[in-house]
């Protein structure tokens, strides 16, 4: 029961509270490009939380081998992005088995393979394993922290793309911020909604 | 082109942050102080030489898919040498970076930039790109750093300035994404004034354009984004009574097929102006100051029945296959001169816009002067 109840305050933690995109800036240029294309929103944030949770978890287990529990930053840098290549390598050789049975044309699963690397290379994915090293998450936790990330991209980038809209029928924004800055200063906005909710001061 | 001209191409007009929105992570979240700015920006451009260098020379031979795995690697191989002497020179940096400096190694301009030009370019063209996206993208990451280091910390390179109350969200990402904002509206600022009509397209082709159905549908609507001047309020549609088809007759099936062109926006408008039908006739409730209301039914079918696609600008053209509605060939010739003689109009006004921006610069240069 207590291994329940950890495992979702760290999920609502990640997701809801601690938006990584929206207080961290992780993943916030995906999250833009993600969001100017709606259809693809939902599966973008599919992918990130795959290759977060995997990469999460087994970065936790290799953190319980006694040659990298009391790692630098250096090291532990070196393991992650090994293993997050490994998993990306894996993942794309099982999707091009999978692929090779499916309608798709060659030129749709190129887009794709290069939709699963823009998400699995991405800050928000490689910054998961470094958080749970950080607060020493344990195994269940880190599942969370995956799956947390992946909902976190979810609502960033839903939240974007209403923006997005918004933005594209008000007509009272000034010319020189009409589309990216107009879109930059709402996410601002965002950013400090998050930053309230996670009690963090904005003065000295 | 000159080499001045490619560095202000690179640099400007596609900055990667500002026009590319790419690579904001280190910007809004890592670039606090002028110090880390600069560490930033120098792991920033060796990474992009060595895997542009790569890539042109070994990497492009390769399937993308594995290229797309080996940049992280390579991302690595110089973040991991950078974090050793941060950490052995400058350990405040390296903790003050915390784990956002090891996320470097992941930076999205690296893959953009190796894929977009690095493989289909020489060795020597992909070092030049890969400088000049560096130092775009390090330009901003300096202002952006030395902006917050001043406003979050009240410092200038560690030394405190006196008579400043410094805050804390510029050193979050709020304040990144404040200053970034202004830059980028800064830009327009200054596209505005050398080019205005580049400044419109800025807005019209910027990433964070919605792809998709709906930017289709408003610019049909009329939308007025190609003059840059924000799209109309939603109007509600309304149904138009349906008609009875009617049955095709044989000899109009065996016509040619006549292919028209008609823009999207500003022809449309000034289609209109010419009282002729204009474009935008796919929303019903516009048909009514139609002269032939047949003509205007065919218009609406044949727009309806062609979606636009999602990279429809100002300047590209729908392509509408009127053959099969058309009831004659002199209405569908009709309609191709009335578009030909609009594109001459549309020419000769941008010729005059121009000659007249013209004047005016060389009048402000002579008052100057």
């Amino acid at each position: 029961m207590k291994l329940i109840a950890a495992f979702f305050a760290a999920f609502v933690y990640v997701s809801l509270t601690q938006n990584l995109v929206l207080t961290g800036g992780y993943g916030a240029s995906e999250a833009i490009r993600s969001a100017a294309r709606p259809k693809q929103i939902m599966l973008f944030s599919i992918m990130i939380a795959y290759f977060s949770t995997v990469t999460s978890l087994i970065c936790r287990v290799v953190l319980f081998i006694p040659a990298f529990k009391n790692s630098n930053e250096i090291v532990s840098l070196a393991v992650y992005a090994a293993v997050l290549t490994l998993v990306y390598f894996v993942s794309v050789i099982i999707l091009k088995v999978l692929l090779k049975t499916s309608d798709w044309s060659d030129l749709e699963q190129e887009k794709f393979l290069r939709q699963t690397a823009v998400a699995s290379f991405n800050t928000i994915v490689l910054a998961i394993p470094f958080i749970t090293e950080k607060a020493t998450y344990g195994v269940h936790e880190a599942i969370a922290q995956g799956l947390g990330a992946g909902v976190a991209f979810l609502i960033a980038t839903v939240l974007i793309h209403i923006g997005m809209r918004r933005l594209e029928d008000n007509t009272e924004i000034p010319m020189s911020f009409k589309g990216t800055p107009a879109l930059f200063m709402y996410i601002a906005i965002l950013c400090l909604a998050f930053t309230g909710i996670l009690g963090k001061s904005l003065f000295f | 082109m000159n080499n001045k001209n490619y560095l202000f191409q690179e640099v400007l007009l596609k900055n990667p942050v500002l026009v590319g929105t790419i690579g904001l992570c280190p910007v809004v979240a890592i670039s606090t102080s002028l110090k880390a700015a600069l560490i930033m920006s120098a792991i920033t451009i060796i990474t992009l030489i060595i895997a542009q260098a790569l890539t042109s020379l070994l990497l492009k031979h390769l399937p993308q898919w594995v290229r797309l795995g080996l940049y992280t690697l390579v991302g690595m191989i110089v973040v991991i040498p950078s974090m050793y002497i941060a950490d052995k020179y400058s350990p405040e940096t390296m903790l003050a970076l915390g784990i956002y400096f090891p996320l470097l190694a992941v930076n999205p301009l690296v893959v953009r930039n190796c894929e977009r030009e690095a493989v289909d370019s020489s060795f020597g063209r992909s070092i030049v790109t890969s400088i000049c996206a560096g130092i775009g993208y390090s330009a901003v990451l300096i202002i952006v750093g030395i902006v917050r280091e001043i406003l979050g910390a009240g410092t200038i390179w560690g030394k405190e300035i006196k008579f400043l109350n410094p805050a804390a969200a510029f050193l979050m990402p709020v304040g990144g994404f404040i200053i970034i904002a202004y830059l980028a509206a800064l830009l327009r600022v200054y596209f505005r004034d050398i080019d205005p009509e580049f400044a419109d397209d800025l807005i019209e082709n910027s990433r964070t354009n919605i792809k998709g159905s709906r930017k289709a549908k408003l610019q049909l609507k009329g939308a007025k984004y190609a003059d840059g001047s924000g799209a109309e309020p939603r109007q509600k549609r309304t149904k138009a009574p349906k008609k009875p088809k009617e049955k095709r007759r044989p000899e109009q099936e065996k016509q040619p097929k006549q292919k028209l062109e008609v823009m999207t926006l500003e022809e449309a408008e000034e289609l209109r102006s010419a009282s002729l039908p204009p474009v935008e006739t796919t929303v019903q409730a516009e048909l009514a100051p139609l002269e032939n209301e047949e003509q205007a039914e065919i218009v609406a079918k044949a727009a309806e029945s062609k979606p636009v696609s999602d990279k429809t600008s100002r300047f590209e053209f729908v392509t509408l296959d009127l053959s099969k509605e058309a009831k004659s060939q002199e209405e569908a010739e009709r309609f191709a001169a009335a578009v030909a003689a609009n594109k001459e109009q549309r020419a000769q006004r941008q010729k005059s816009k121009r000659g007249q921006t013209r004047k005016v610069k060389e009048e402000k240069e002579g008052e100057e002067e």
